[in-house]
């Protein structure tokens, strides 16, 4: 009796997943809870690269991101997931292919419904190596010359707040450090990320995702572009089904984070879908 | 429940030390000149306006704006030189199939990439601040 009291001096589901469009909500798993997840990002809608010729995006795979990840307590998730990778920089430097990518979030604060704690807090941390085979290409990413060079990272502080059921918001302050990075690049960058869920009924939400790095040379006349993205989520009981439009190809932080060169207003956004099934171990 | 905290909390950490413990923070070589820059005298008159007009400046390209940029005089080249565009496309996205100029969707008769002494010739020319004479 008393444990369900306490049960609701917490805010439940602030978001009803884990993951806002590309960026990671402050929500964990319950304990014991695997869910395993499929992401896939196609290829540009519009655009030079897109049109009826691709069928609007459809015949390429911009990114697929497939595995699981694990409620080891209710506030402590860890996760593991392979991505195909999808970054390149503006002038034409492909970036880290084949990630084997590593992650964990804590959720350390939880917002209270009496008014205690205003916001929930989790921080959130990805490692990303690269599996891909290395080359002779001395100027390429690639070129691997140690084993590290094959890993970049992102830390992000998640704040985020359930104004209403209808209405979160999160704010997602992170860093993401490329081990390796061309010649005229830079191996940190800062980025401010914000989200929100508008829920309009009780099965389907809007999401609305951005991520702005926080670089001189991340700007748009460099090429670079703000990830931002929009869509819903269906909340089927057992499955949540995520439908999006977003301009970033590439789906892991450190992926997307640095490298978003498509253009919303040159139509290089694309369709992406997640799948996710929880599973009780 | 504040035990497993305390131990997850650790794995946390601990996780987040060894990762940062493998960062560094490198960057590649920059790209050099190629070895043929020291002998060769190139200008546009000179040896790259042949290069381009059969390359870049016939019918249904860089000519007559069939497409952005008349590449068929040293003017019309001038502003994308100055701006980095050619250098980009020809140079530095010479490995990109899909960036690369000439493009691999180039008309029968012409080529679809320069040779490795045409792109040594421009890289060289550019970097000199590519003289017209």
């Amino acid at each position: 009796m008393l444990g369900a009291l306490q049960a609701q001096e917490y805010t439940s589901r602030t978001f009803k997943d884990r993951r806002v469009i590309n960026t990671n909500s402050v929500e964990t798993l319950a304990k014991k809870k695997l869910d395993i997840r499929i992401t896939h990002r196609f290829g540009d809608i519009a655009g030079a690269a897109g049109g009826f010729q691709t069928f609007f995006g459809f015949e390429n795979a911009a990114d697929v991101l497939i595995g699981a990840e694990y409620g080891a307590t209710d506030n402590f998730d860890i996760g593991i997931y392979r991505s195909k990778g999808a970054g390149s920089t503006a002038d034409g430097k492909t970036g880290l292919r084949q990630l084997v990518n590593a992650s964990a979030k804590y959720k350390l604060l939880r917002q209270r419904n009496d008014g205690g704690m205003p916001v929930s807090l989790a921080l959130y941390g990805l490692l990303s190596t690269s599996t891909a085979k290395k080359t002779n290409n001395q100027s390429s990413i690639s070129s691997f010359p140690d084993f590290t060079d094959r890993m970049a990272m992102t830390f992000q502080v998640i704040i985020a707040r359930k104004f209403s059921d209808a209405l979160s918001i999160q704010l997602t302050p992170s860093y993401t450090h490329r081990n390796l990075v061309t010649h005229d690049d830079e191996n940190g960058v800062l980025s401010i990320g914000a989200a929100g869920r508008l829920q309009l009924t009780k099965v389907i939400g809007i999401l609305a995702d951005v991520t702005l790095p926080v670089s001189g040379q991340r700007t748009s006349p460099k090429g670079y572009h703000p990830s931002v993205g929009i869509g819903f989520d269906i909340d089927t009981g057992g499955h949540v089904f995520q439908i999006n439009l977003t301009n970033s190809k590439g789906i892991v932080e450190t992926d997307y984070i640095p490298y978003t060169t498509s253009d919303w207003s040159a139509g290089q956004f694309r369709i992406g879908f997640t799948i996710s099934r929880l599973f009780n171990l | 429940m504040k035990k497993t905290l305390l131990f997850f909390a650790l794995v946390f950490i601990l996780g987040f030390l060894t990762t940062t413990s493998q960062s560094c923070s490198k960057k590649l070589p920059a790209d050099t000149l190629p070895a043929a820059c020291d002998t060769l005298t190139i200008s546009y008159n000179s040896g790259i306006a042949d290069i381009i007009n059969r390359s870049c400046a016939y019918s249904g390209c860089h000519i007559n704006g069939d497409v952005p940029g008349d590449f068929s005089t040293y003017q019309g080249m001038k502003s994308r030189l100055e701006n980095g565009a050619i250098f980009d496309r020809v140079i530095t996205q010479k490995d990109n199939s899909e960036r690369r100029m000439p493009p691999t969707y180039a008309p029968a008769g012409y080529p679809t990439e320069l040779t490795p002494g045409e792109l040594d010739m421009i890289h060289c020319w550019i970097a000199d601040n590519y003289p017209e004479n």
